[in-house]
């Protein structure tokens, strides 16, 4: 059953009744106390207050969503379309991958609160270039794990029925990496999702002209507790959107790869 | 080691010896197969009927000795796709239906397919009603059936079956196997086979190659001719010097008959 947003909900009515349940839980436990202590309002402002910014500013608030939200979801298309082609040189010439990925590995180790001001340094900070870049570099290696992962699992006896059969390599990889690999790039896109939102809001912080992390960033500079709390709940959004997004492409690979992926 | 030269050996092992791991599976075999014979090899688990159908196959190496198919590498075969191999599991393309998993094979073997072989080969295995199923969604008999389907498509002149109905229940195996015997004859294929079954084997087979692994014998490989056996046609009144023959092999097998 191919995924649309009707029967999404239909299907999982119960976790998303729960889910409401206990989101108003929060809201109203996060009202009292804010209106019972000084420090709560002072700190993470409460729903009505927030809800108050959000109707005076929706402009800025949406702007600031759309932006993020471009860069995250560019920087994960981006990584993604990186992966899927290094993987690709790896499948063609596997040598490359023990020569490249303790590289890729290692580059993992630099701290992206340092490549962030880099990167508004080489594209400018309002330029949106930066912010994706950031975005790619923080997805890149959940997304690369994964298909490397895939690609050292595939099965040698699907692999022995293609050498039989005299399978050339785009057979190969149409009909034995591919389908073994989509879970596992599928698992990897789905860690990625909401990381990429924190690139774009780390690159933010270190600035820009619109979006969640500047507006996070000016806000908790400010102590404007209302504009911080939306932008924490845009970014939250934000990253549940992105990975439905992926969870929607995944249903597209029909009933073969549902009976795949219940196995798994 | 044996020494059965015929002439006109399709497949001609000489001298081969395989490693695994530092243990030697196979040592110093020599066989030749005659074009179009159906063999049958017996043995206990572990004694290496599946390595030397592999080594056959060229999916493993040997240490030393060579093998020719026809007069050619085996890995020359798979150029000419005269070569296919049944695995134990049907090991088919999930994401493709059954008729796609044919068509497929098809196209792999340079050729369109024919609408009427297709037609053919699905009707003789009972999968005319399932071309649009996914792997997944077929029982493990109608996999096993796709699996030979597949392999008969591309006409092998060598086919190489590691107890590919192994996990079948008696009765659907039999009858699997008389489906893979006609299509063997219908094509006219040369036959290697490993089991685990006797009468299976005595029912099928022109010649039975019991591995043996006694202490005594090991490691060995004798050759059974059953030409001059009566035809087994119902494995439950097996007749008296078939009997025989079934108590001299599972001697080999060093098992008591009781």
């Amino acid at each position: 059953m191919v995924i649309t947003m009707k029967n999404y909900l239909h299907k999982r009515k119960l976790e998303l009744l729960s889910m409401l349940v206990v989101l108003n839980i929060i809201i109203i436990t996060w009202q009292f106390s804010g209106e019972r202590s000084i420090n709560v309002k002072l700190f993470v402002s409460t729903p009505i207050i927030i809800f108050d910014y959000v109707l005076d500013n929706y402009p800025l608030v949406e702007n600031s969503f759309i932006r993020t939200g471009t860069e995250a979801l560019v920087g994960i298309i981006v990584s993604a379309s990186i992966s899927i082609l290094l993987t690709l040189v790896f499948f063609l010439w596997p040598k490359l991958l023990t020569i490249v990925y303790p590289w890729i590995v290692v580059s993992q180790v630099v701290p992206f609160v340092v490549l962030a001001p880099l990167t508004i340094v080489i594209f400018g900070e309002e330029s949106i270039a930066g912010k994706i870049s950031l975005s790619t570099i923080i997805t890149f290696f959940p997304i690369m794990g994964n298909l490397v992962t895939a690609l050292k699992n595939i099965p040698h006896e699907e692999l022995e029925v293609m050498t039989i059969l005299d399978a050339n390599k785009l057979n190969i990889l149409r009909h034995t990496i591919i389908p073994n690999s989509l879970t596992y790039f599928y698992s990897g896109l789905k860690i990625a999702a909401p990381i990429s939102v924190i690139g774009a809001v780390l690159a933010e912080f270190s600035g820009a002209d619109i979006g969640i992390g500047k507006d996070i960033f000016t806000a908790g500079n400010k102590l404007e507790a209302d504009k911080q709390i939306t932008g924490i709940i845009n970014s939250m959004l934000l990253a549940s959107i992105i990975y439905f997004l992926v969870v929607l492409v995944e249903s597209r690979h029909g009933k073969w790869y549902r009976g795949v992926k219940n196995n798994d | 080691m044996v020494t059965s030269v015929k002439s006109g050996a399709f497949v001609s092992l000489k001298n081969v010896t395989i490693n695994k791991g530092g243990i030697e599976i196979l040592h110093d075999v020599t066989m030749d197969i005659s074009v179009g014979s159906s063999i049958a090899l017996l043995g206990p688990s572990g004694c290496g009927k599946t390595t030397l159908l592999r080594v056959i196959a060229g999916l493993e190496k040997v240490v030393s000795g060579f093998i020719t198919i026809d007069n050619e590498k085996p890995c020359e075969l798979y150029k000419s796709q005269a070569l296919m191999f049944l695995f134990q599991e049907p090991r088919l393309w999930k994401h493709l239906t059954v008729n796609e998993t044919l068509r497929l094979t098809f196209k792999l073997h340079k050729r369109t397919a024919n609408e009427a072989e297709l037609k053919k080969i699905l009707d003789q295995l009972g999968l005319a009603d399932f071309t649009e199923y996914y792997p997944d969604a077929l029982s493990v008999g109608m996999r096993a059936r796709l699996a030979i389907a597949r392999a008969f498509c591309i006409r092998p002149r060598l086919l190489l079956a590691d107890e590919p109905f192994a996990a079948l229940d008696p009765v659907r195996r039999l009858r699997l196997n008389h489906q893979f015997r006609d299509l063997c004859k219908q094509d006219e294929c040369t036959t290697i086979w490993v089991t685990h079954d006797i009468v299976e084997a005595m029912q099928f087979a022109d010649k039975i190659i019991v591995f043996t692994d006694g202490e005594s014998v090991r490691p060995g490989i004798i050759e059974f001719d059953l030409a001059g056996y009566s035809k087994i046609t119902d494995p439950a009144a097996i007749p008296l010097d078939c009997l025989e023959l079934r108590k001299s092999l599972l001697d080999r097998f060093f098992i008591n008959d009781t």
